[in-house]
């Protein structure tokens, strides 16, 4: 084929290949965007955060109750009751308490009795967690909602 | 200094460098680029690089090989997807369902087009099947490639029928509950002759199936692992065997005479040779004979880039078209959730089941193990008994009388069909008169194998009639086709509650 | 072949986006979060507030409670479900109703433990799931009560919030529903047992006759008005009960639900009781047991009656005749067992020993009802069977035709009979009667004068009707 030949055929016959592998081109990539939005779950299937854990005067003073099944210590201070996430704000996992507040078993990240920062790579203190009062006259703890530390609820 | 001058060049030069480390040859405008962008892809190698125009005319193959592939892999990538969120245990495999239908982003388009994918898939494949049948095309050297075919055949069939069961609803328990039965039918004919305790191969076959007595969560692992794993597993390796061989036997097959059939190349058809070549060139040493085009006429041959590249994109965005519009249309069916107290009245398999879950309803053995088995050893003795040379190639063999044949034998095909189910359904069957009959008796004879045994004996009387195998051939194949489809239809329009007769099922009485 | 490609190409990328627009844009309950957002900013307080309210994130919210298999993405629309700002504002905006949020916080119980449906859909006609493939559809509000049930002890809820629940437990008992269904351990056999009744799906009901829409609870309601216009071959007792009372029926059938496993935490100390004993086991007295078990068939007892529903006699088992013939053991026969042909059904494992004992009691009377009456020492004359069958077609067989049809009056081929009657009470009851029951003398001047020849023959006739043993 001369190049004679290629610029004639270079009519409507390219016109309609361009179109045609361009539409092909169009919708693969609109079925990727679907493809790629398909595994960010919409809603997280996880049980609720809030955990009762028993009435106000179950709840120790001055030392740490683990609640169970869950990553909190719950304590009562003079100023009232109080909760602490066991979870390392480092990279998650869980710390265990010690005379001297908490150890991060992972990377040895330290925390002193109110959940703050003493030593190791954690950038911040433990969270500290919303405590509320249940219609019944439980603490509700919800694990889902950090408070500045130092946040009591009065009993 | 100047090393440093290259560097920065270099930086500059990365993505054009990268695209021609990518993309190596030039534009495909002249045959050798054309050439090269098939056989230097990796993806597109498994093509030849030049495709017989005969192999592209819509008429001959309506695409329907490539719809079957193209499904495959719509099928295997919202497969994977839905795999994101399906978790297959019998507590949570409905939840999961439900969750991708209503909170999974495009979870239920995609579930959508993997369903009715699923059903076009085997639609395409029974024609691609017919197709291959009556244009001939498993004549030598392609007989191998026609088993090929039948093992895919029976491949989707397992795909579609493993994947039945995972959304775990209704729907899905009772059509396996039905179809591990049929595995286990065998034992009608054990029981029978009294040998059941010692050989059990139906028992066998259902605990293989469901690894328990019932379909419960082994069955549904079972189902999940074979769904995703085995079956697709195999699936891709005969289909890697089925393409290759399709190339080693010459591409499609064609009629002997295809190039006086075509007529001269149109204009944008640039033949290699302009005339038969009289030497071949280089080879000798390595290659028995003559070259590939010594002595043959000017190539009727098109570069499969862009001719044939065009035509499978063409044929995938067909497919994909059609599955797209009708999972915007059509939810993918789910019912209540599966539950082992409550049978669905009736219990139906999946629709291409239908037509066997027609001839079981007379004999377990006979419908679900006997008649199928035989149409398979059937279906893949074709070649190996046909071993005429006329008409490869073309529908019908074209000059032939298998036109005429193939029509006569539709026509016999349906009568038969119809006037066994109708004396079935009107007249009832052994049992209803001789109630202390021998099942033995009804597992050998009953309206499906009365049917076979019809289809058969007028195969035969054609082959004698007319003097030919491939005329018997078209003449069986024929028959079966309609009374596949005959069954299917009955079944799935026509049996209601108790698999009784009705007319349509707004006149199912309701439970 | 471009073409081919192209118009596929079109067609798929108008579906891809057709899709795409109706799962993103047009959305029911993205429509709905925007109106709440709306409302929610017009009743803030505070700028801030009005803010928070308009900013809040369109997104999908649900309610995980493993132990009770909820996934409830009802909250997704129902914004405004726990928060009384909300007050008066339309659905599905407003506040729950009552106090019922703070006893049962919905992240530890959900929403569709009480109200049905399937929680799983993000819209309504399928959330409410009347058509839709799912066993259990969104309950009416006038029936959710049922759904206390499922974790109290129904009669504990009259002023607990379930008024219409536990009148519905009341009159199951005062209608005499037990006489012929097992519920809780008490019991007859006749009916399907109960225990379970709320966990009935469609597919499990006769539908044939039920026009409109083809739910669970419209079935329960129709089929207490009119038992047979539902299904058709029913031997339920049309008791014409008012709307009211159909409505409290049909809610405490769908609170039971004994197979239903519940996590311990949400299940109430008395319905634990409840069912591993039954209804105040232990507390109920002869009269009760009687009112709840017999009296729908056999009214007082006192004199014989008539069943227009039965087509039959119901024989009078309070009647003074009658249990000066009888002992408990024949009595205590009768009930367990039943009489077979008849549509007495035995209540073995239909109540306890001691509720039986108690029952016995009641039914003597008070007068003492010999454990066992020593076999009657009268002296009888062989009699001729054959000649006592014709005697039998002329007196007997109107009333008590040893067939199959017409029969009115007790059965005398069952075995339960043939082995429990002697032949002292068969004659005594043939010569004197049953005042009170359609039963007359045959002896004597007042009756039909038979002899006593022709007694015997009749007795003989009447023991050869017994069932061959095998």
């Amino acid at each position: 084929m001369s190049v004679d030949d290629r610029s004639k055929a270079l009519g409507r016959r390219d016109l309609l290949s361009l179109a045609a592998w361009g539409t092909f081109c169009t919708s693969l990539a609109t079925a990727l965007v679907g493809m790629f939005r398909l595994p960010k779950p919409s809603v997280i299937p996880d049980p609720s955060l809030k955990v009762k854990v028993g009435p106000p005067g179950l709840i120790p003073e001055l030392e740490y109750r683990n609640v169970a099944g869950r990553n909190i210590f719950v304590s009562r201070g003079e100023e009232g009751v109080f909760a602490i996430s066991a979870v390392c704000t480092h990279l998650g996992c869980i710390v265990a308490p010690v005379p001297a507040g908490f150890n991060c078993p992972c990377h040895g990240s330290r925390f002193d009795a109110l959940g703050r920062i003493i030593g190791g790579p954690a950038p911040r203190g433990l969270d500290w967690l919303k405590v509320t009062k249940a219609p019944d006259g439980e603490l509700v703890v919800d694990e889902g909602e950090p408070v500045p530390p130092g946040t009591y609820l009065k009993v | 200094m100047g090393a440093w001058k290259e560097y920065v060049a270099n930086l500059r030069g990365v993505p054009r460098a990268v695209w021609h480390s990518l993309v190596r040859q030039g534009p495909p405008v002249t045959d050798r680029s054309r050439a090269e962008a098939v056989f230097q892809n990796l993806f597109l190698h498994i093509h030849s690089t030049r495709i017989h125009r005969w192999s592209l005319r819509w008429s001959y193959t309506m695409g329907l090989g490539l719809i079957c592939a193209a499904s495959f892999l719509l099928l295997t990538v919202t497969g994977l997807l839905l795999m994101f969120y399906y978790k297959p245990s019998t507590v949570l495999a409905y939840q999961s369902i439900k969750d991708i239908h209503y909170v999974v982003p495009t979870g239920r388009f995609m579930r959508n087009i993997h369903r009715w994918g699923a059903h076009l898939m085997v639609i395409a494949v029974l024609l691609h099947m017919a197709r291959v049948f009556y244009t001939s095309s498993y004549r030598k050297p392609r007989e191998m490639n026609w088993l090929f075919g039948l093992v895919l055949l029976v491949l989707t069939l397992g795909l579609s029928f493993s994947g039945y069961l995972l959304p775990w609803d209704q729907l899905a328990y009772w059509a396996v509950t039905i179809g591990a039965n049929i595995a286990q039918s065998p034992r009608e004919l054990t029981d029978a002759i009294g040998i059941t305790r010692y050989v059990d191969i139906g028992g066998l076959q259902k605990t293989l199936l469901l690894g328990s007595r019932s379909v419960g969560e082994d069955a549904l692992i079972r189902f999940y692992v074979l769904h995703v794993f085995f079956l697709p597993l195999l699936m891709a390796a005969f289909m890697g065997l089925h393409f290759w061989r399709i190339r080693k036997d010459g591409g499609l097959s064609r009629p002997a005479d295809a190039d006086e059939r075509l007529g001269p190349p149109g204009e944008d058809v640039t033949p290699v040779f302009s005339q038969a070549p009289k030497k071949s060139y280089g080879l000798m040493a390595v290659v028995r004979g003559t070259g590939p085009n010594v002595g043959r006429g000017p190539e009727n041959t098109l570069p499969s880039w862009p001719h044939l590249m065009t035509a499978e994109a063409a044929v995938f965005m067909f497919t994909m078209a059609v599955t797209v519009a009708l999972s915007f249309f059509l939810d993918a069916p789910l019912k209540e959730m599966a539950n082992p107290l409550v049978p669905e009245n009736p219990a139906k398999a999946p629709w291409y089941f239908l037509g066997l879950q027609e001839i079981v309803s007379f004999s377990a053995f006979a419908g679900g193990v006997l008649i199928p088995m035989v149409t398979l050893l059937g279906l893949s003795l074709i070649p190996y008994l046909d071993r005429e040379t006329e008409g490869v190639g073309v529908w019908f063999g074209a000059a032939y009388r298998g036109r005429e044949v193939a029509f006569r034998s539709a026509v016999f095909g349906l009568a038969a069909v119809i006037a066994v189910e109708a004396f079935a359904i009107r007249f009832g069957w052994l049992r209803s008169w001789y109630p202390g009959i021998p099942q033995i008796v009804i597992t050998f004879f009953n309206p499906g194998t009365v049917l076979a045994f019809l289809y058969v004996a007028y195969s035969v009387w054609i082959i004698r009639r007319e003097n030919s195998t491939r005329l018997g051939a078209i003449a069986i194949f024929t028959c079966f086709l309609a009374g596949f489809i005959v069954l299917t239809l009955v079944g799935t329009y026509f049996r209601g509650p108790n698999w009784e007769f009705f007319w349509s099922p707004s006149r199912w009485p309701v439970h | 072949m471009k073409k081919l490609l192209l118009a596929s190409s079109l067609v798929t990328l108008l579906f891809l986006v057709a899709s795409g627009l109706s799962e993103n844009v047009f959305v029911p309950w993205k429509k709905y979060q925007k109106e709440y957002s709306l409302l929610l900013a017009g009743r803030a307080k505070d700028p801030q507030q009005k803010r928070e309210a308009r900013d809040a994130p369109i997104e999908l919210h649900q309610i995980v409670v493993p132990d009770l298999g909820a996934f409830d993405r009802c909250v997704t629309c129902h914004r405004g479900m726990d928060n009384p700002v909300m007050a008066g504002a339309p659905n599905p905006f407003r506040p729950h109703p009552g106090n019922i949020l703070k006893i049962h916080p919905p992240e530890r119980f959900g929403c569709t433990i009480c109200h049905r449906g399937q929680g799983a859909a993000v819209n309504f006609p399928e959330a409410k799931a009347i058509d839709a493939n799912w066993d259990f559809p969104l309950l009416p509000r006038e029936l959710v009560e049922s759904s206390c049930g499922i974790c109290h002890d129904p009669k504990a809820m009259e002023k607990a919030g379930a008024p219409v629940l536990a009148e519905g437990a009341r009159l199951f008992e005062e209608k005499g529903c037990h006489g012929c269904h097992r519920l809780g351990g008490l019991g007859g056999s006749l009916g399907a047992a109960l225990d379970s009744a709320g966990l009935k799906t469609r597919h499990q009901l006769v539908m044939a006759n039920l026009h409109g829409e083809r739910t669970t609870y419209r079935w329960l309601d129709l089929h207490f008005k009119d038992p047979q216009g539902i299904v058709a071959e029913s031997l339920m007792k049309p008791d014409y009960p008012t709307d009211e009372e159909a409505r409290a029926l049909t809610v405490f059938m769908l609170s039971l639900q004994a197979e239903r496993e519940l996590p311990d935490r949400a299940v109430a100390r008395d319905r634990h009781r409840l069912l591993s004993q039954g209804h105040d086991h232990g507390e109920r007295d002869g009269r009760t047991l009687y009112d709840r078990l017999c009296r729908v068939c056999h009214g007082e007892g006192t004199l014989g009656v008539f069943d227009k529903h039965l087509g039959r006699f119901v024989p009078a088992i309070r009647n003074p005749a009658f249990l000066a013939s009888v002992d408990r053991e024949f009595l205590r026969a009768n009930i367990l067992t039943g009489r077979p042909g008849t549509l007495m059904a035995g209540f073995e494992g239909g109540m306890t020993e001691a509720d039986l004992e108690k029952l016995l009691d009641f039914l003597a009377g008070g007068a003492a009802l010999p454990e066992r009456r020593a076999p009657t020492q009268r002296k009888l004359t062989a009699g001729d069977a054959g000649r006592g069958g014709s005697i039998f077609a002329r007196q007997c067989a109107g009333c008590h035709d040893p067939g199959e049809k017409g029969q009115v009056a007790p059965t005398l081929s069952s075995r339960t009979f043939q082995e429990r009657a002697d032949d002292g009470m068969i004659l005594e009851t043939i010569a004197r009667g049953r005042p009170g029951t359609a039963m007359v003398a045959f002896a004597g001047t007042g009756g039909a004068g038979l002899t006593k020849e022709e007694l015997s023959d009749l007795l003989a006739y009447i023991r050869s009707l017994a069932p061959r043993r095998k």
